[in-house]
């Protein structure tokens, strides 16, 4: 009987505890999600397991392996069982693949390991046939081609299906898969998730996650961490159905978002704020490539509007974020701002526009100068502006309570802050100058779910108060639910359909939209969501395919959708929701293909 | 300056760190103050006692030299020379090579290229025949070693300075501050310097042995400080002489030059370990 037990394990740096009296079985065949804030201590805990925790740890209790006590035990004895018995998938496959070594060779070396159930280490022909079924059996597309290919040519899941398939050729017992998909895009999040679904045969599944959508979806028992203590255990159904604690209960809340979080009523009679006509975005690179981030966009923004632009990586959410504030040139197209074509960089702008659109980044830790205390931070705007000079420390202030900062806080450096309070100060930073325009760039992507929502809290109470226009770019369609009045979905640089929220969400028109939609997990373990529904992943933004840019990833795809570039038509007269599909307009051209 | 220094984290400095620190100002401060412990000054001769070796009762604690001078005073003398030349030199080559690198990674383009090749320019120059001619032509003193010594060793760091500028200037947070209305010098000198202090600092600490070996090279060749002036160079140059019959002229000197480059060395390496905030790290992600 080959099953992990966890008892009473304890992991402490110092005198601080980060995982504190931890118990829980692994059977066989069983898959078991460990959810948490970040912080928690779920990476701690897959360490220990793996006895791969840095020497200033020091852990106590037991980790049980068949009866075998691994807390301690000798460094040759881990590694016999890591990969064979115990394997492990991180987060970010990039990290993980050496990028000197062809996907062949690194797997061979798996295989070459010592102490693998293989009793003779495989060579040759063997070998590669070996590698090559793994490859396969993870759904590589052309794995033999892939078995000669170095990790940079492969995309974030594929690289991460070649992880997966080096952890699998141990055929261990038991997979840990860390946040396995957290750095890819939501599409091919599902289809990874769907692979480790049908891994459940051949491995047990420790799938550690801060997102409780996925763990509603993949995992029959649930372990809940909080502050490194073990808060919840049970199945997944029950612990949905009936949550123990209150913390489970806030966790569950917050991912399903408040009930009442609809953004603020639309103010009457908008007059547009900014205006982006047929904008293009080009960067040019070596060897005389160009790589066209954003073509032909356009859109108005409204006074109070909040306008979510939703995409995959690669979509060219935040060129447009960059051309919008400055950073970036347009190549071609205008963008006006109160009616006055802005210029194309920051530094051209009037005061009174630079005041007026800021953008908030995706990761305070990031965005914050480091060796400026929080008061100069809000300081700094105020002082290159020459605004309130007297009363400065009194705007300061003021600015760090309308956020809801401690005024505290005010003399702390950004590394002494956590992701919200940074994510914070971010804001007031932004809000100080009193712009008409904020953009969210990713704003809350790296934050907790219950912190998440607290920003969006924040950000619609501003919103209502001030009369604000937000442009709101997130990869995440459950956050821009709560915030946006107007989508605008975007694929490889394109618009591929844009409405009203409720439109887009409810019925969505363009095959890329709704595809998005169903790959979202949802946190209910019933109706799960998370289908993969996309082949494969969006081609590189070098060689977008010709005509419809989606055609290569869509169902209903023809041969005039790679003759022609669909424009966004209106979807109904009079209504301002709009698609870019040659099947909406074309009724021949419905129902999905053959092959 | 605690602002400045944030990047750094002094109460986490290894004891390796604090233990150097200690020795360096142990020999500032001798070097500063013990002459005075000594009857003897650093310039008389006394034809009596040329070459004794160190004692207490005669009060030359280290001995004299071939002309019978203090070889204790001469010693402190020496050390207090060729730290001021190393302090100087280093500070010289710190301000220019900081607001050269910092001008040209922070204007990039076409700028940056022009400013870099000319770098690249000096770097070729054979310095040492640069300072010899220098030396020759010009009349020898200590502020043509400052200028000769410093102006070479500012190309290193203008490199360093400009390399971070280039990957600093790319930041997010400078493009926060840039969208702020932040533009220009305040741009450079409140969210791009402040954060390569800790490299700057090392780079520093380990350029200034560098300094020191090229004053003493100078004065042992004979081309740095004159007589009657003493540094270490000069004084282990004129030690050799005396090798067989009187060591400890050579030795001593040679000895505080050796423990002060380690200690600058080892400083460098324990600040270079501080500022690598990922080294502190007991955690990993």
């Amino acid at each position: 009987m080959s099953r992990l037990e966890v008892e009473r394990l304890s992991i402490r740096y110092g005198d601080t505890a980060v995982v504190d009296r931890v118990s829980f079985t692994v059977e066989r065949g069983q898959s078991v999600g460990l959810v948490g804030e970040s912080g928690s201590g779920k990476s701690q805990t897959a360490l220990a397991i793996m006895g791969l925790l840095p020497p200033a740890a020091s852990v106590s209790g037991a980790i049980r392996y068949a009866g075998e006590q691994l807390v301690g035990a000798p460094e040759a004895r881990l590694r016999k069982l890591r990969s064979r018995r115990i394997a492990m998938v991180f987060q970010d496959p990039t990290l993980s693949l050496n990028p000197y070594l062809r996907v062949g060779r690194q797997l061979a070396e798996v295989l070459r390991a010592p102490g693998l159930k293989a009793t003779r280490p495989a060579t040759g022909k063997s070998l590669r046939g070996r590698i090559v079924a793994a490859l396969e059996r993870v759904g590589l597309p052309d794995p033999e081609r892939q078995f000669t290919s170095y990790p940079h040519e492969l995309s974030g899941g594929m690289r991460q299906r070649v992880m997966i398939a080096a952890a699998l050729l141990g055929k261990p017992d038991i997979l840990i898969a860390d946040e396995p998909t957290t750095a890819l895009d939501v599409t091919v999040q599902a289809g990874i998730l769907a692979l480790l679904d049908e891994l459940r045969d051949e491995t047990a599944l420790l799938l550690i996650s801060h997102d409780l959508g996925i763990i509603a979806g993949h995992c029959e028992r649930m372990l809940v961490l909080d502050q490194g203590r073990l808060i919840e255990s049970n199945d997944t159904l029950a612990v949905f159905r009936a949550p123990e604690q209150a913390r489970t209960r806030a966790l569950i809340r917050a991912a399903a978002g408040d009930a009442g979080s609809s953004p603020p009523d639309l103010p009457a009679g908008q007059t547009p704020v900014l205006q982006v006509e047929s904008l293009d975005v080009a960067y040019r690179l070596p060897q005389r490539q160009t790589l066209r981030a954003v073509r032909q966009l356009g859109f108005t923004l409204g006074a109070g509007e909040a306008l979510a632009i939703v995409g995959e990586s690669g979509s060219g959410k935040s060129s447009l974020a960059h051309v919008l504030t400055g950073l970036v040139p347009p190549a071609a197209g205008t963008v006006r701002f109160d009616g006055e074509t802005l210029s194309a960089g920051v530094a051209a702008r009037t005061a009174v526009q630079k005041r007026g659109i800021q953008l908030v980044f995706q990761n305070p830790a990031n965005s914050l100068s480091p060796t400026f205390r929080v008061r100069d931070i809000l300081a700094e705007p105020l002082i290159v502006h020459g605004i309130g000079r007297s009363e400065l420390s009194a705007r300061i202030a003021g600015a760090a309570a309308s956020v809801g900062l401690d005024e505290a806080l005010l003399e702390r450096h950004p590394h002494e802050l956590s992701g919200g309070q940074a994510q914070r100060v971010a804001i007031a930073r932004a809000l100080v100058l009193e712009p008409r325009v904020l953009i969210c760039d990713e704003a809350v992507a790296a934050l907790d779910g219950r912190i998440r929502n607290s920003v969006l809290d924040l950000l619609r109470r501003v919103q209502a108060e001030t009369g604000l226009s937000i442009v709101f770019i997130s990869h995440d369609l459950s956050v821009v639910k709560r915030i946006a009045h107007r989508v605008l979905v975007m694929y490889l640089g394109r618009a591929v359909e844009t409405g009203s929220t409720s439109k887009v969400f409810d019925t969505p028109a363009h095959p890329y939209t709704r595809a998005l939609l169903a790959a979202v997990p949802n946190p209910d373990p019933l109706d799960p969501g998370g289908q993969a529904v996309l082949r494969g992943e969006a081609p590189s933004v070098l060689a977008p395919p010709s005509g419809c840019v989606f055609r290569s990833r869509c169902g209903y795809a023809r041969q005039a959708c790679s003759e022609r570039v669909p424009a966004l038509e209106p979807l109904s007269p009079g209504h301002d929701s709009a698609a870019a599909c040659l099947r909406l307009k074309d009724p021949e051209l419905s129902g999905p293909a053959k092959g | 300056m605690n602002r400045l220094l944030a990047g750094l984290r002094p109460e986490a400095a290894p004891p390796l760190l604090r233990s150097t620190l200690a020795v360096l100002l142990l020999i500032a401060v001798v070097a500063l103050f013990g002459p005075v412990l000594s009857p003897n000054n650093a310039v008389d001769t006394n034809f009596d006692r040329i070459l004794a070796p160190p004692s207490l009762e005669s009060a030359h604690y280290f001995g004299t030299d071939d002309l019978g001078r203090d070889l204790f005073v001469r010693t402190l003398e020496g050390t207090r020379v060729t730290l001021l030349v190393a302090v100087v030199a280093s500070f010289v080559s710190l301000i220019i090579g900081v607001s050269y690198g910092a001008a040209a990674g922070f204007a990039g383009g076409r700028v940056d290229a022009v400013m870099m090749r000319i770098v690249d320019t000096l770097y070729a120059v054979p310095f040492i025949f640069l300072v010899i001619l220098l030396m020759v032509v010009f009349e020898q003193n200590f502020l043509l070693i400052f200028i000769a010594i410093g102006a070479v060793n500012w190309l290193d760091m203008a490199r360093v300075v400009r390399g971070q500028t280039l990957s600093l200037k790319e930041r997010e947070f400078v493009a926060a501050a840039r969208l702020i209305g932040v533009s220009g010098p305040r741009l450079v000198a409140r969210h791009i310097l402040p954060n390569m202090l800790g490299v700057v600092l090392v780079y520093l600490t380990l350029a200034i042995p560098q300094v020191i070996l090229v004053e003493s090279f100078l004065s042992f060749l004979g081309l740095g400080i004159q007589e009657p002036e003493a540094s270490l160079g000069t004084l282990v140059a004129g030690g050799v002489s005396t090798l067989e019959t009187a060591p400890w002229v050579l030795l001593i000197p040679s000895l505080t030059l050796f423990v002060i480059l380690l200690a600058f060395n080892f400083l460098g390496d324990g600040l270079r370990d501080a500022a690598d905030v990922r080294g502190q790290r007991g955690l990993r992600q």
